[in-house]
């Protein structure tokens, strides 16, 4: 009768348990990636010849950029998840992730101005990538604000699941109207993660790592913000029953 | 419901008016550049009319009680929020359109570029109505709505802003420059106006329970 | 070849600015995770 698929897992006194031994685990191996990411880049590596050593921000810029994407894609999934299947503990993931997701835009978006204004002369520029990640920033920004200003959390997890579909939604859209819009036109020069993609293997092998690093850095945040909040619907119901 | 909306319609274009020639005379009105600003203030400046004046789209029947009667009529919701939306879009963005051609002279813009910029305007507002009606849809049980809506709705205003000012542009001129971009307003209008009013329901159902 | 100590700054810098926020972010979640795990021991006593 008890079905062994991953919805198990939305019992959060399973999940909870899970939680203990995974959060120790991608602690550990997302401190190991980073570092391993970080350092190997940095100092040994070589300089890239036109670049100069300034190439080595993609050990950062590279994972928080891919990282503040992926996340916002997992809130999209997981209140689709809420909305559909109605599991706390999927509302719960999303409002946990976007915190993260979040810091990872700034990384992603520092990282990138200090390596734009030795390479191409400036900190920021208006193009399709840099312009998205700012609306990015923004619908991070409004969703987190949106769950903080409802109390009641079953009220909260709809409205807020309702404000990630609708901006994924955008988001796609206008993925896809600068694409429309790029046809006619020649590429222009951009920031373009791809770029990167193509380097050597001698710079990729450490990005790897750093990425992977990441990764789990996520995974390991996340689960240690759900088992807060897990612990904080916990005292609400103690106080709502000591409350009667 | 459309039709006492009529005085928001004359606050809103008289909103726009004013905020047109304060803003204009916060710039260097000598510089050579100053026409070149015209668009983009147009189109800030309706952007704003309509958020600012969409907080009680449907704040309003909530207090006095009328939204749960809608919930009852046999009109689906999702109707009725997107005839809310095409009435402030009437109201609101369509004086702006209106009046469009007299503002243009206060920064001469040519006449080619003017109705690339109105038809822009005309075909990209519809969005911004609708997206303001998702906005009052999960914000309208909220404290403090009123800055809340404008911050989670503007992020969604940045593509139809976009397009809307770099169509207006005065050295590019191939037709299908301004074809494509008007296309794309259209597509995001459309899409808003057929997506937005099942989420905006949802929005509405959830904070009625 | 003295520019390239200038970019050397620049890289610390962005892996600096990195750290912080990452650090930031660490300490914010694992903080706040171990005051609502007292919140909730004191409840559960104060329940008993």
């Amino acid at each position: 009768m008890t079905k062994n698929s991953i919805w198990e897992f939305s019992n959060p006194l399973k999940f909870k348990k899970l939680a203990g031994i995974l959060i120790p685990i991608f602690g550990i191996i997302a401190f190991v990636c980073v570092i391993t990411g970080l350092s190997w880049g940095f100092f040994y590596t070589p300089d890239d010849y036109k670049q100069g050593p300034l190439v080595k921000i993609i050990y950062v810029h590279v994972p928080s950029a891919f990282l503040a994407i992926n996340i916002y894609l997992m809130m999209f999934l997981a209140s689709l998840i809420w909305l559909i299947r109605r599991h706390h503990l999927s509302a719960l993931a999303a409002k946990a992730a976007a915190p993260v997701g979040l810091a990872m835009t700034f990384i992603a978006i520092v990282s990138g101005a200090f390596w734009g204004k030795p390479t191409w002369g400036t900190y920021w520029v208006w193009d399709p990538r840099l312009t998205a990640f700012a609306i990015l920033t923004l619908f991070y920004i409004g969703y987190i604000i949106l769950w903080t200003a409802e109390d009641e959390p079953d009220k909260a997890a709809d409205l807020t699941s309702i404000l990630c579909l609708v901006g994924s939604v955008f988001a796609l859209l206008s993925r896809y109207a600068v694409l429309f819009w790029n046809q006619g036109l020649h590429q222009g020069a951009s920031l373009s993660l791809d770029k990167e993609k193509n380097v050597a293997d001698v710079f990729y092998q450490p990005l790897l790592f750093s990425i992977i690093g990441f990764v789990f850095l996520f995974l390991f945040l996340l689960l240690i913000r759900m088992r807060t909040e897990i612990w904080t619907r916990q005292i609400n119901a103690i106080q709502q029953k000591l409350g009667k | 419901m459309s039709f006492t909306a009529n005085g928001t319609a004359i606050l809103g274009l008289v909103f726009f008016i004013t905020v047109i020639f304060v803003s204009a005379l916060g710039f260097d009105i000598n510089s050579t550049d100053f026409n070149l600003i015209g668009p983009s203030l147009i189109w800030v400046t309706a952007l704003l009319s309509v958020l600012l004046s969409a907080k009680n789209l449907i704040q309003d029947d909530f207090r006095d009680g009328s939204l749960d009667l809608l919930l009852i009529s046999p009109i689906p919701l999702e109707l009725v929020l997107a005839l809310k939306a095409f009435a402030h879009w009437i109201s609101i963005s369509l004086p702006i359109i209106l009046i469009c051609p007299v503002i243009s002279v206060l920064f001469t813009i040519p006449f080619d570029n003017l109705i690339i910029l109105i038809i822009g305007l005309f075909l990209g507002t519809p969005a911004l109505s609708f997206i303001a009606i998702l906005g009052a849809s999960l914000t309208f049980s909220l404290r403090r709505s009123s800055i809340l809506m404008p911050i989670l709705i503007m992020p969604f205003y940045i593509p139809t802003l976009v397009f809307g000012v770099k169509i207006v542009n005065f050295t590019e001129n191939t037709n299908e420059y301004h074809i494509n971009g008007l296309l794309i307003l259209l597509a995001i209008t459309l899409l808003s106006m057929s997506v937005l009013p099942f989420a905006a329901a949802m929005g509405v159902k959830s904070c009625l329970k | 070849m003295s520019h390239l100590g200038e970019h050397h700054f620049t890289i610390i810098a962005s892996y600096s600015f990195t750290l912080l926020v990452l650090v930031t972010i660490i300490a914010q979640s694992y903080f706040k995770s171990r005051k609502i795990r007292r919140l909730l021991e004191k409840q559960i006593d104060e329940k008993k």
